[in-house]
């Protein structure tokens, strides 16, 4: 006879799911021959952070709280981490701090206001949040109701259940990197058609983002910007951090849930090292475009792994 | 032969550029490689003519990507004809609530209804790639004379199933969205199912029919 596998802890009830709170994870990235967009967490880095403090796998899947406006009740007493934009988050009042390491109690209530700057917060439960994995992940995709709970943003009522029972985590915060409001990109296939008057403003003004803007895309507000040679282009992969350049001349930046294929001009490509920081902004906030080159892109890479590294290794001294 | 050409997208993925002529290799590549694929943690997407390869920079540098693509498409050109397509036939309901927009399409074309809906079904067409919406087919092969006009104002709600013409392109939406397509029918085949294995019904290369029904 097989042993019962016993039930995922419950640890919290949500009392107040706020605007659009997510299971998310690093994504599913195999599924691009189906049509299905890698999605996963907007901040990667800050989910990534949220796990590594709890002592999970650094992909484990956590809770992506869009701005704020979150409540929910502990219904046994465990561990949990938070990282991403701080929300003024408190434990029955007790105020809080991003990036740390935190303990509530059964019966002790823990809410997010919403934050001065940042768009999203990621709140880790020991052995990341236990729903159904789905092709490998399991990161919700709201435009096709799949994956994390019900393929649907959370809502008052819902319980949330952890990978593993607690195990008391030391107390620890992180102090994250500096977000600022430069982004680097490399220049994307079809930037020599924007000619170098076009070029230069993209690079040299700054943009601001667009209130229509979601995981799946923000847009670009300030002059409109238009090829110098109109082209038309096949369907073509684009990926998170690609910027598309449609013939209205507002320029987007693809995120996270971005559709598998576009169409539009391709005029630049954020640097992966950059991406969380698309993650974090919102509507009004301003931002300034930097083009380096394949070499500092590649540097910037590895050096974000290595301080995730470094993190891990730190923590897994603190534990033992 | 069109020119071939390699080009960077970012640092972590290089696109093949063929020319839409060539997507039978480009579908050739995507289906024979999977499981190499898979095996060096790189990703293909197809596009119309073209093919991306993702893959993680610090581990793989461009230099050996790009090399395994250029030897992937030499090859392609041996293994072309190993493509066998499956022809899939879809039901589709046309004209009234389930094609809203048929008429106006056929007046456009300047045809009769039944015309439309005849040189529409007669048509085989193949998939050239899968996106846009999980299971989305782009499909090539649509009579020129049926060729019409996206719709002024996008419908905010376009029902699952729906057929319809965009441009010189037909279609069939996966699942509920938006969409400025005019809407000429529905099929009740679901083309991404998450409980089917694989959960994408139509895949590259494979032939599409549609066949007329009757409305019940």
């Amino acid at each position: 006879m097989t042993k019962m596998k016993s039930a995922p802890p419950l640890i919290l009830r949500v009392e107040k799911a706020g605007l659009q709170s997510t299971v998310q994870d690093l994504g599913r990235p195999q599924g691009a021959s189906w049509g299905l967009p890698v999605g996963g967490a907007a901040d990667a880095l800050a989910l990534q952070v949220a796990n590594l403090l709890l002592g999970n796998p650094h992909d484990a899947a956590a809770l992506e709280i869009t701005l704020g406006g979150f409540r929910a009740q502990f219904a046994h007493t465990s561990s949990f981490a938070l990282s991403g934009a701080d929300c003024e988050a408190r434990l029955d009042g007790r105020r809080l701090l991003p990036n740390a390491v935190y303990r509530g109690l059964k019966g002790q209530i823990l809410s997010l206001g919403a934050p001065q700057q940042g768009a999203r917060s990621y709140l880790a439960l020991p052995g990341g949040i236990d729903v159904p994995e789905l092709w490998g992940s399991s990161s919700t995709l709201l435009a096709a109701a799949l994956g994390g709970l019900a393929g649907r943003a959370l809502k008052k009522g819902d319980q949330l259940c952890a990978g593993l029972r607690d195990h008391a985590r030391p107390a620890l915060a992180i102090s994250m990197p500096e977000r600022g409001h430069l982004l680097r990109f490399i220049a994307g296939p079809q930037w020599a058609q924007l000619g170098s008057e076009g070029q230069k403003r993209f690079a040299q003004q700054s943009w601001k983002i667009d209130i229509q803007s979601n995981r799946m895309a923000l847009k670009l507000n300030a002059g409109l910007l238009q090829m110098e040679i109109p082209i038309e282009i096949a369907s073509h992969a684009v990926l998170a951090g690609t910027v598309q350049l449609p013939r209205g001349g507002q320029p987007m930046i693809l995120l996270c849930d971005a559709q598998v294929t576009g169409g539009y001009p391709v005029i630049a490509q954020i640097i992966q090292a950059d991406l969380w920081r698309l993650g974090q902004l919102r509507a009004g906030d301003t931002v300034a475009l930097q083009q380096v080159d394949q070499p500092a892109a590649l540097a910037a890479l590895a050096q974000q792994q290595a301080w995730l590294q470094r993190i891990e290794v730190t923590i897994a001294r603190q534990c033992r | 032969m069109s020119p071939l050409m390699i080009y960077p997208l970012g640092e972590t993925a290089l696109v093949l550029q063929a020319g839409a002529g060539e997507q039978a290799r480009l579908i050739a590549i995507a289906r024979q490689q999977a499981h190499s694929v898979a095996l060096r943690g790189y990703q293909l997407i197809l596009g119309v003519g073209n093919l991306t390869v993702r893959f993680n920079p610090l581990q793989q540098s461009a230099d050996e990507v790009l090399a395994w693509l250029q030897q992937q498409w030499a090859h392609s050109a041996q293994t072309l004809d190993d493509v066998a397509p499956r022809l899939h036939q879809i039901g589709v309901c046309y004209g009234g609530e389930a094609g809203p927009d048929l008429a106006d399409v056929a007046a456009h074309c300047g045809l009769s209804v039944s015309q439309l809906i005849e040189a529409h079904s007669s048509a085989v067409y193949e998939v050239l790639c899968i996106g846009f919406l999980p299971g989305f087919p782009y499909l090539a092969g649509l009579p020129a004379s049926l060729a019409t006009p996206r719709r002024a104002e996008p419908r905010v709600r376009v029902p699952a199933g729906s057929v319809g013409i965009g441009g010189a392109q037909t279609g069939i939406y996966p699942c509920e969205s938006p969409g400025g397509w005019q809407l000429i029918g529905r099929t009740g085949l679901a083309l991404f199912d998450r409980h089917a294995n694989p959960p994408c019904r139509l895949q590259a290369g494979d032939r599409v029919r549609f066949v007329p029904q009757e409305r019940g």
